[in-house]
C-alpha cells in the first residue's frame, strides 16, 4: 500500500462506483480532506486513507462492502476509504453550512465534496506543518482570501467561538506575505 | 514491489556484488543486471536470486507497504524534486506501521531501505520506525541506529517557507535522538 496519485483514486472511486452500480445500491458519498482537494481543486497525491462522511441515502455497509472487493482487485488495504473522520472534531457542525459539490451524480450514486470554504476551514483547524501548509496555500488563493483577518472571519463562521491557533496564525501570516492572487489552480476533469 | 527492486534491495543490503550472487544463484550476471534494471523473470529466478543473497521470500498478512517499499518511492519523488508526493508516501509509511500492530508493524520495517540521497530525509525516515515501534514495544531493527541516520545538528523538517518551526516539546522524542525537529501531529490523522 503506497500513496496514490490522482488517476489512482479516480481509478479506485470509478471501480467503486461501478461496483455500487452493480450491487444495486443507492448511496449518498460525501468526501472531505486529500481525495476532495485532489478531486475537485488542485492535483495532488494523496494516502490510502479516503475520508468519508456517513452515507446518507444508504449505508456504510453497502460502501465498505464494495470498497473491499475494490480494495482486492487493487491490493490496497481494505480499509483505504473509511469514516474516521466523523469520530474526529473536524468536520464543522456548529456553525455555518457545509456546502456540497457534486461531482458525481448517476444511477442513484451521488459523490460530493466539501466546499473549498470548507475544506480551508478544515484545514486551518488542522494546520499541521508540512502536511497541511501547501494545501492552506492553494486553498487561500482559491478562496481569495488577502488578509489574515478575512481568514480568521472565516474560520469563525464554520467554528463559532473558536480561533485560530497561534500556529495557523503563523501559517497564514507567512503564506499572506507573498501576493496571493486569486487563481483557478485547474485540475482536468473526469468522469466516474 | 517490483521484482527488480526485490532483487536489488536484497543483494545491495547484503553487501554482495551481483557477480557474487550470479555464481552461488548459478545464473549469468547479465541476467542479474537487467532483471535489477525492470526486465521480468520467472518466480523460480527471482526465488533462486534472492536466496542466494541469504534472503527468502515470505509472505505476510497484509497488504500494507515495507517501509523499504516507501522509502525507494520517497527516493524516486525527491529525485524528481515531487517533495509534496514524496511527504504523502512519508506518511504513507507512518501510516502503514501505525495500522499494524506487534511483529507485523515490526517486519514492515526490517529491510534496511535504501538512502533517499538526502541526510534529513534518512534520519526522519529512521526517526519515524523508531517512533512507531517503540510505542508498540516492537525491537528495533540494526539499521535504524545506524550513524547515518541521525544528523549531528538538529535541523527542522520544513518543506514550505511558511513551516512554522516546533519548539522541543512538540516533538516526539525519537526524533530529536536523530537530530530532526518535525512535529508531532504532522504524522497524525485528523
Amino acid at each position: 500500500m503506497t500513496s496514490l496519485t490522482r488517476a489512482d483514486l479516480i481509478d479506485g472511486l470509478r471501480d467503486l462506483v461501478a461496483q455500487l452500480r452493480a450491487d444495486g445500491a443507492v448511496v449518498g458519498i460525501r468526501l472531505v480532506g486529500g481525495a476532495a482537494l485532489a478531486l475537485r481543486y488542485f492535483d495532488r497525491g494523496v494516502t490510502q486513507d479516503i475520508d468519508m462522511l456517513h452515507v446518507q441515502p444508504g449505508t456504510d455497509a453497502e460502501v465498505v462492502r464494495a470498497a473491499t472487493r475494490v480494495a482486492d482487485r487493487h491490493n490496497w488495504d481494505a480499509d483505504w476509504v473509511n469514516f474516521r473522520v466523523t469520530e474526529a472534531d473536524a468536520i464543522p457542525t456548529l456553525g455555518r453550512e457545509v456546502e456540497w459539490e457534486v461531482i458525481h451524480d448517476s444511477d442513484g450514486i451521488v459523490i460530493e465534496v466539501a466546499s473549498k470554504e470548507a475544506m480551508l476551514a478544515m484545514k486551518l483547524r488542522a494546520s499541521r506543518p508540512v502536511r497541511d501548509t501547501d494545501d492552506i496555500r492553494k486553498l487561500v488563493a482559491l478562496c481569495q482570501i488577502d488578509t489574515l483577518e478575512t481568514a480568521e472571519n472565516l474560520y469563525e463562521s464554520f467554528y463559532p467561538g473558536d480561533g485560530l491557533t497561534d500556529r495557523a496564525v503563523t501559517q497564514l501570516t507567512n503564506i499572506l506575505r507573498e501576493e496571493v492572487a486569486p487563481r483557478d489552480l485547474g485540475v482536468p476533469s473526469f468522469t466516474l | 514491489m517490483s521484482a527488480s527492486s526485490l532483487v536489488r534491495r536484497a543483494r545491495t543490503a547484503s553487501g554482495h556484488t551481483q557477480k557474487q550472487v550470479a555464481r552461488v544463484a548459478g545464473i549469468d550476471q547479465s541476467s542479474i543486471s537487467r532483471i535489477e534494471r525492470g526486465r521480468d523473470a520467472d518466480f523460480n529466478t527471482i526465488t533462486r536470486i534472492v536466496n542466494a543473497t541469504g534472503y527468502q521470500l515470505v509472505a505476510l498478512p497484509t497488504r500494507r507497504a515495507d517501509v523499504a517499499t516507501l522509502v525507494s518511492n520517497i527516493a524516486r519523488d525527491l529525485k524528481a524534486n515531487d517533495t509534496q508526493r514524496a511527504i504523502r508516501d512519508l506518511i504513507q509509511l507512518n501510516d502503514n506501521l501505525v495500522a499494524e500492530r506487534g511483529l507485523i508493524r515490526g517486519v514492515l520495517a526490517v529491510a534496511e531501505p535504501e538512502s533517499t540521497g538526502n541526510p534529513l530525509w534518512d534520519a526522519t525516515i529512521a526517526a519515524i520506525v523508531e517512533w512507531r515501534l517503540t510505542e508498540d514495544h516492537v525491537p528495533l531493527p540494526q539499521w535504524v541506529g545506524d550513524s547515518s541516520r541521525t544528523l549531528s545538528t538538529p535541523t527542522v523538517l520544513r518543506l514550505d517557507p511558511a513551516d512554522p518551526d516546533p519548539t522541543f516539546a512538540d516533538v516526539p522524542r525519537e526524533f530529536i535522538k536523530h537530530g530532526v525537529l518535525a512535529w508531532r501531529d504532522t504524522f497524525e490523522s485528523v
